[in-house]
């Protein structure tokens, strides 16, 4: 059995520790997933604990035979969409606040630190122009390479409408893009920059 | 001007085809159809440059690793959220437990609704006495099934001796020691957990 298994039955008899490992192991895609989201960092460290209470308490609900990551994964994704659909009803949004401002750090940076963070704005503020159920299958697809059937999976949809999806979310990205770039905001700049650097 | 993303719209029948491209989803012959329609057509081949650009951009972003200390907190939100539980559930216990095994002991003696009925001297608005109606009839039809079991015990009493009567109270006296001790270990349980941490 894999340790990983391991220390899911010992979780299973109210073993504590083990199920630190476990958040342990996981806590880096759990926040990355909440963070990309949700969009900044307040917000991400909240969703991604709850995320974890809530994999604690539903932990018998789990089925061995799926990837835990996979299901760690989709309890986050749901919560934090219910989240942000919650958020429309607030009286002041953060999603109202551009988060390419929201995120950065104001002190003076070494040019490279000043480029990740470009580039990190730049991300959150094309992921911000996607709708929830839109934003979640798009993170992913990018950062955790989820084939259309894992996306499928994790947010209980078909596959087809995983496909349509990720079509209708990348159209956009490329609207939202395009836009910032007519509005004169250095989004596209960012990308280009990365872009260059990345490739 | 090199920014510029889109001029116009991309063709329809190949809009989709560039997010399956991306996706790897397509057959050999599909995407040779797609590279041959980017090499003639402008708006469609503008989208396929954003969405590359979009992907180099996002695939080059690494994940972001919590705060440290990030485990150790939500360990302690975890317990911290168990220990409230047993609270809500302990007081919530204590009041329907005692109020059941009141009922359950005090039935065997008198009548119990009727005393209600005192207290719409002192309830004025509609609501109130609307739901403390509610309350009596759920009581009242409570108490017509314990009225059937108290005959029962006093025509025990009467026939064979007063040890049915006597066994019925002790065994509301066990009941009500047993439901004492887990209370008080529900109650007394978070605040060792407390201490712990």
């Amino acid at each position: 059995m894999e340790q990983e298994q391991v220390w899911i039955q010992q979780a299973l008899r109210g073993d504590k520790e083990a199920f630190t490992r476990l958040i342990e192991a996981y806590q880096t895609p759990v926040y990355n997933l909440a963070y990309r989201m949700l969009g900044n960092v307040q917000e991400a460290e909240d969703a991604a604990q709850e995320a974890f209470i809530r994999a604690y308490t539903r932990l018998r609900t789990y089925d061995p035979t799926r990837k835990f990551a996979s299901w760690l994964l989709s309890i986050t994704s749901h919560y934090c969409i219910d989240r942000l659909r919650r958020r429309r009803f607030n009286l002041v949004s953060l999603e109202e606040l551009p988060p390419w401002q929201g995120v950065a750090s104001e002190r003076p940076q070494p040019e490279e630190r000043l480029i990740e963070n470009q580039k990190r704005d730049a991300v959150q503020a094309l992921l911000s122009a996607l709708p929830p159920h839109y934003r979640a299958p798009v993170i992913l697809r990018y950062w955790y390479a989820f084939s259309y059937k894992e996306i499928a999976e994790a947010m209980e949809l078909t596959e087809s409408a995983v496909k349509s999806r990720l079509h209708r979310a990348r159209e956009m990205l490329v609207h939202a893009a395009a836009q910032a770039d007519e509005g004169g905001i250095p989004i596209i700049a960012s990308a280009v920059q990365a872009a260059r650097g990345g490739g | 001007m090199m920014l510029k993303m889109r001029t116009s719209k991309p063709c329809p029948q190949f809009s989709e085809r560039m997010s399956l491209a991306l996706d790897h989803q397509l057959s050999a012959a599909e995407e040779r159809e797609l590279r041959d329609h980017l090499r003639t057509c402008n708006a469609c081949r503008a989208q396929w440059d954003a969405l590359q650009r979009i992907e180099r951009l996002f695939t080059s972003t690494p994940l972001i690793a919590p705060p440290a200390g990030f485990a150790a907190r939500v360990s302690a939100r975890l317990v911290r959220r168990e220990s409230r539980q047993p609270i809500v559930f302990g007081v919530l216990s204590l009041v329907v437990g005692t109020f059941i095994l009141g009922f359950i002991a005090l039935a065997s003696v008198r009548e119990i609704t009727p005393s209600l009925y005192s207290l719409y001297l002192l309830v004025t608005t509609p609501a109130a006495r609307h739901g403390l109606t509610v309350v009596t009839e759920l009581l009242s039809l409570a108490e017509s099934v314990l009225s059937a079991l108290r005959l029962a015990i006093i025509a025990c009493v009467r026939s064979p001796g007063v040890m049915v009567y006597l066994i019925y109270n002790l065994t509301v006296v066990v009941l009500t020691a047993l439901w004492l001790r887990v209370l008080i270990g529900r109650l007394l349980r978070p605040v060792s957990v407390l201490r712990q941490a």
